[in-house]
């Protein structure tokens, strides 16, 4: 066997033990996230220390590069780390899951910046937004900006491996969020801030 | 490039390096302890609050 292709599976084994860990870590965090409350409410909030803020903004997106790219690929992350998704389509999540090096760029971006989140979820709303802590009481909030294509509608590849995963248009409006405090208070998590469209 | 089914090393390693994120920006609050971010189609991005 070529020495490349066992590279290739230790990054899907690598891809698969990151998903499994993530999702057993939701698990665990899901009781914190319950004692925040407002999981099911509609607006995209998260708590942020109330102290002197430095943010530092990572952005990316799979239109910087001009190599092919399979948008199936990139996925609803919050949806599977919540375990809202199917397990058993966990190992799609590997970059290199289909043999193939046609994979979305923001794939390689989405697994660099999953390993930048903290290890313990913290309030927030429906929508595109992951916030967690980190042992150092730093915030780390991963947010994205999904164009999903409508059910049913095959890729032009014809390729049935797309044709059964998330899909996302290629093109679409870029997504504004505002990130402002909604509440104060005195705690050590005294506010929190509401990020909406 | 294409779309090799087995990339070689050097494909992996030219997919990796272009693959980098890019720099971190910082951004500060407005007077109003607002920020705005804008994720372009298919984006995503990661905010670090220290």
């Amino acid at each position: 066997m070529p020495a490349n292709r066992l590279r290739l599976k230790a990054c899907v084994r690598a891809a698969m033990l990151f998903f499994f860990a993530l999702f057993v870590l939701q698990l665990h965090c899901s009781e914190q996230v319950s004692h925040h409350g407002s999981v099911g409410h509609r607006r995209r909030a998260c708590t942020l220390p109330n102290r002197g803020l430095r943010i530092r903004f990572y952005s990316a997106h799979h239109q910087r590069h001009d190599w092919p790219r399979r948008n199936d690929v990139f996925l609803d992350i919050r949806q599977r780390i919540r375990g809202v998704g199917n397990p058993e389509e966990l190992p799609e999540l590997g970059i290199w899951s289909a043999g193939s090096a046609r994979r979305s760029a923001a794939v390689f971006y989405t697994f660099t910046l999953l390993h930048k989140l903290g290890d313990t979820q913290i309030e927030s709303g429906e929508g595109p937004v992951l916030a967690t802590k980190r042992k150092d009481g730093s915030l780390a909030i991963l947010v994205w900006n999904l164009i999903p294509r409508p059910p049913g509608q095959k890729s032009s590849t014809g390729d049935p491996i797309t044709q059964n995963a998330v899909q996302n248009e290629p093109e679409g409006e870029a997504l504004n969020l505002n990130l402002a405090r909604i509440r104060g208070g005195s705690s050590s998590w005294p506010s929190a801030y509401y990020a909406g469209r | 490039m294409g779309s090799p089914d087995y990339p070689t090393i050097e494909q992996v390693a030219e997919l990796k390096r272009k693959s980098e994120v890019v720099a971190p920006e910082l951004v500060p609050l407005n007077s109003q302890q607002q920020l705005s971010v804008t994720i372009p189609p298919n984006g995503v991005a990661l905010l670090e609050v220290a």
